[in-house]
């Protein structure tokens, strides 16, 4: 890529709410289902009925406000784009354009060690359109889709290159998810961006022509087409020619753009005021109330984590990457008050749990009390850390309680110094080898005796005393 | 002078105003024939100069009224309810395939 | 007198006193349809179903389980209205075999109350016109002279009322098209507040303005159906604030001290002499019997018909967008999306509808949205403010329904402009989201029926009902006495 051109980005991200029922019917919004079977008379605009506006997405929308710095309309008002599409039954979208929910908003991003601000420019409420299905000659349609719920979050043109980008849409996925307001799968199509991209030469004030790529099904994707497209545009900039505006359809095989045929009227949608939903007034107390329901979001949790807790970044940064784990380390710490060890019993068994398995905290189901139980007796010093990892595995994989199951296996740790004594005298008459190897200077000896010890004692014993004793032996019998 | 300046305005009016039905005619996705389109551009320049008399009327500051009443209005609880057969939507519809409505491919790439 | 003249409350008394069975009234309604067909007023006739159901409700009448004043009677609803199963085609050949899977939240209120649907009545196409002129199914006939024009859009509703075709009906009112139609047939329709009787299942023209309406044969008959189908609705958001009401208990208040005010420039240039006489005379009966007139000017009529008509139009290009030809309606294939697209509604809408949707397009397109609707929506505050500030002193507004009676069918056909401008009097009530009836009173000198229109504020139905039901004691208006 040649250095004397920029890129300017902004981005449109599609949040699907996870609302029960759709956004103006009682239809389900459940992922998947047989196509056309989750429709009714309203979501699909038959002649008379009417949008009924669900509460749950306003209240999803001043949430999502609040959590990403925004102003928050007080007079809500919906608005018709009217455009032919097969996917729009009524042939129009109920959107919001001239008083959006939410306004002037931003999150911050930390991108390759850069810390860098994004605006948000306006969050509005709309409904999802149908599924298109194309096969060689014609087209199907299944309309469950209608009607959910989207926010539509558009952010400023605040992005220079595709790892701000990514550090943005994660970012701003951890809070939705957070705030339980989406569940933001890309693979499903519940979160989906639209990347609009300029380029101009380095130093240019006034922005370029740009283009809107669309149907990215991951991060490591939008990567991809946004270095694509930049590099299309700058070679087309480097012959002298113009750049068109377009929509472009990323496609992931090919690793290609490719012009989409724009919609219809795409360039007149006619918007005016929905007659059939009346303003939406919210208050400030309603405000003040969803405030309140507000969770400790991501940042603010990472921060307090190192301050508090004494947690390191990196260990903060992956804790609060997931809420399952901010649940577990939270709960756990309030019960043992050991913030660190929790930290390591996840950062190191149940990170190795989950990669041996290739799982992710989703559906995670360890009780804190247990994990909490468990911390403690490690701490108190009656077993093993090494018993501890074992102990750990049977809770997560069984649920045992981890008391009862050091008790009943016998893990507790030993206090019998004359037994301790006893079977490192057998070890040592045992490994005359090894003795005389570590007699002659072989330090490493002495660890593999001290391991043959514990074995025998089945990991039990405790290897402070172990260590003691082998020493202690070993000295007597230098020369 | 002005007499001629007149006589361009028309012609711009009538450019525009013929470019407008066609125009309109394809953002509404409705074909007229050349006779009904004759017919159709004098009766809508007819009620078009008819409705410009609101600009007679010095209203800026006015709030746009959407509605015509106003107050606040329940929203709908988020429950949801059973949705209609598949069967009874499709009914409806003249070209079904697989449980889905049916149209002509809708997607061109170049 | 014969049994279908008489009002649908004195029919639901003999229903419930066993003079006549429901299939026996039944019976006779529909061997009127029968012999007034060339008035062209119904396009469905619902006969195997309305027997059915004449059964039913019998059975409930004698079991005691339904004591409704309306159950029983026969009702005749517009063909915009949808019903369950049966063919809500909007007179256009875009739904000309339309049958919803749902009927309207009126239609199912009133059947609780055990009305009887005898049909579905011929409209002009999607309720754009005042002549019932412009529908898929052709004219419908004035029962007075057939040569002339029923008004419209409910102009099916209105002539099948007058001609004793159904006891009452329901119509639907976005313009006017209750009350001139009424007025051109010589019945009462009575258009509530906006938003008082629930939307869902009235296939929309304009949504802002469209109301559903009750059509009858005197204001006592409308006064019940209204107590059916008042109240808020769940399935329309904007139908909320009104309370379900008895507004047959107001029939009777009389009208002692009630302040009407007449706005002058309703009587104006336009409006046919005869009428502004008769409507005036109307008023001075009023006066007799204790009301106070006052004269008065209501500003802003010239800007009336652009007002409503650009909001009107605006709304129905949208609202008539989904008719596509893929979900339901008529549907003219194609090999191309596009093609499809425009055959089907090329060809399934009619001139009328797609000079409205067109002109609609035009006042919100880019560059005309601000001269055009954005003022209207203004405007339309200013013309509201007026009519608030004429209710601070007055109950009551009285004025002619429409300008003249009803013309000779094709009179008006070719000239839009003209059609629109009979509008005048009807649309400031459409737009101000205020209740108005038009009310027989009197004749001229052709015979034609004229009508008077009274407006009330929002939700003073009341005051309507106390004012239609005592001018009609005054003059013996209504059909029992």
């Amino acid at each position: 890529m040649s250095d004397s051109y920029e890129i300017v980005m902004g981005i449109e991200v599609h949040a699907e709410l996870s609302t029960e029922s759709k956004i103006f019917c009682s239809c389900a919004t459940k992922f998947g289902k047989e196509p056309n079977t989750q429709i009714c008379p309203i979501c699909t605009g038959m002649p008379g009925t009417l949008p009924l506006l669900n509460k749950k997405v306003v209240e999803f929308a001043v949430k999502t406000g609040l959590a990403l710095n925004c102003s928050i309309t007080k007079e809500n008002k919906f608005d018709r784009k009217n455009y032919f599409y097969p996917d729009l039954p009524k042939a129009y979208q109920i959107s919001q354009l001239y008083l959006p929910i939410c306004r002037n908003g931003f999150i911050e991003i930390n991108s390759n060690g850069k810390k860098k601000k994004i605006g948000i420019h306006e969050i509005h409420m709309e409904e999802d359109a149908g599924k298109l299905i194309h096969d060689e000659n014609a087209t199907l349609i299944d309309y469950n889709r209608c009607g959910v719920p989207l926010l539509e979050i558009v952010s400023e043109p605040h992005f220079s290159n595709g790892d701000e980008v990514v550090a943005y849409l994660t970012a701003l996925r951890e809070i939705l998810i957070y705030i339980g307001v989406s569940d933001c799968k890309m693979q499903e199509g519940s979160m989906r961006a639209d990347i609009n991209l300029s380029v101009r030469k380095r130093g240019e004030k006034e922005l370029s022509t740009r283009t809107e790529m669309k149907n990215m099904s991951s991060f490591k994707e939008i990567k991809r087409a946004v270095e694509y497209e930049a590099e299309r545009q700058i070679s087309i900039k480097q012959r002298g020619e113009r750049v068109l505006q377009q929509t472009i359809r990323w496609d992931e095989k090919k690793g290609i753009g490719i012009v989409m045929r724009s919609k219809e009227n795409a360039d007149d949608y006619r918007y005016f005021p929905e007659p059939d939903i009346m303003p939406v007034v919210i208050s400030d107390g309603e405000i003040k109330r969803i405030k309140n329901l507000l969770p400790e979001l991501p940042q603010q949790k990472r921060q307090r984590y190192i301050s508090e807790f004494g947690l390191n970044d990196y260990d903060a940064s992956i804790i609060t990457s997931e809420k399952e784990l901010c649940d577990l380390f939270e709960r756990t710490t309030a019960l043992c008050d050991r913030p660190k060890e929790v930290c390591n019993m996840i950062m190191g068994e149940l990170m190795r749990i989950f990669s041996s398995l290739g799982k992710t905290a989703e559906n995670l189901n360890v009780a804190p009390e247990k994990l909490a139980s468990l911390i403690n007796i490690i701490s108190e010093g009656k077993i093993n850390r090494n018993i501890g990892k074992d102990v750990f595995e049977q809770i997560y994989f069984y649920n045992v309680d981890p008391w009862e199951y050091v008790k009943e296996n016998n893990l507790l740790i030993l206090d019998d110094p004359e037994l301790t004594e006893k079977t490192v005298n057998e070890i040592i008459s045992e490994n005359q080898k090894s003795v005389s190897d570590y007699l002659s200077g072989k330090q490493k000896a002495k660890g593999y005796l001290i391991g043959l010890v514990m074995k025998r004692l089945k990991g039990r014993a405790d290897p402070k005393s172990v260590n003691e004793a082998v020493d202690k032996k070993l000295k007597q019998l230098q020369p | 002078m002005s007499a001629l300046f007149m006589v361009f305005e028309q012609k711009e009016r009538k450019t525009m105003n013929d470019n407008l039905t066609q125009g309109l005619s394809k953002l509404c996705n409705i074909a007229l024939t050349d006779e009904e389109a004759e017919k159709m551009q004098i009766e809508l320049e007819k009620i078009i100069d008819f409705m410009k008399k609101l600009a007679e009327l010095d209203i800026d500051k006015l709030s746009e009224m959407s509605h015509p009443f106003e107050g606040v209005f329940p929203l709908r609880e988020d429950k949801t309810e059973p949705s209609y057969s598949r069967e009874e939507m499709l009914k409806n519809a003249k070209n079904t395939e697989n449980g889905c409505y049916r149209v002509p491919k809708a997607i061109k790439e170049k | 007198m014969k049994i279908t003249e008489k009002s649908a409350l004195s029919l639901g008394k003999m229903l419930q006193s066993r003079e006549i069975s429901v299939i026996e009234l039944l019976t006779e309604y529909l061997k009127e349809t029968e012999a007034k067909k060339d008035l062209n007023a119904f396009i469905t006739i619902c006969r195997d179903e309305s027997v059915k159901r004449a059964n039913l409700i019998q059975k409930n009448i004698d079991d005691k389980v339904l004591s409704s004043p309306l159950a029983g009677v026969p009702m005749a609803v517009k063909d915009n209205i949808c019903t369950k199963n049966i063919l809500t085609s909007c007179a256009s050949k875009m739904l000309s075999d339309f049958k919803p899977p749902y009927s309207a939240t009126a239609v199912e209120r009133l059947e609780k109350a055990g009305a009887v649907l005898i049909g579905k009545t011929n409209m002009d196409e999607f309720a754009m016109g005042g002549s019932t002129e412009s529908s898929y199914y052709g004219s419908v006939k004035n029962p007075t002279d057939t040569k002339k024009v029923s008004g419209g859009s409910s102009g099916g509703t209105a002539a099948a009322v007058a001609s004793n075709q159904c006891a009452y009906g329901l119509g639907s009112d976005t313009g006017g098209s209750v009350r001139q139609p009424a007025s051109f047939c010589g019945i009462t329709g009575l258009m509530p507040t906006y938003g008082s009787v629930s939307r869902y299942g009235l296939i929309a023209y304009a949504s802002s303005l469209d109301r559903i309406g009750v059509m009858g044969k005197n204001m006592s008959d409308c006064a019940a159906v209204l107590s059916e189908i008042y109240g808020s609705d769940k399935k329309d958001m904007t139908c909320s604030v009104a309370k379900k009401t008895d507004f047959t208990s107001f029939c009777d208040l009389g009208i002692r001290g009630m302040k009407i005010g007449i706005p002058r420039n309703f009587f104006s240039g336009q409006t046919d002499a005869f009428v502004g006489k008769s409507v005036l005379q109307g008023a001075r009966e009023l006066e007799k019997s204790g009301a106070e007139l006052y004269e008065f000017e209501l500003p802003l009529t010239d800007y009336y018909l652009p007002t409503y008509y650009i909001t009107a139009c605006a709304e129905a290009s949208s609202n008539l967008s989904r008719y596509d030809g893929i979900k339901y309606g008529f549907c003219q294939s194609g090999d191309e999306l596009e093609q499809m697209y425009v055959k089907t509604r090329t060809e399934g809408f009619g001139l009328e509808v797609k000079r409205r949707i067109m002109l609609g397009t035009y006042v919100l397109s880019s560059g005309y949205y601000e001269d055009y609707y954005k003022k209207a929506l203004k405007v339309r505050r200013l013309i509201k403010d007026s009519f608030d500030d004429a209710f601070k002193k007055y109950d009551l507004l009285l004025a002619p329904t429409a300008p003249t009676t009803a013309y000779n069918i094709g009179e008006n056909r070719n000239d839009p402009l003209k059609m629109y401008q009979g509008d005048i009097y009807t649309v400031a009530a459409s737009l101000s989201g205020i209740p108005a009836a038009s009310i027989p009173c009197g004749k001229n000198q052709e015979g034609m029926p004229i009508g008077m229109q009274l407006m009330a504020p929002q939700l003073r139905e009341d005051v309507i009902v106390r004012v239609g039901c005592a001018y009609e004691k005054i003059t013996g208006g209504s059909v029992d006495e």
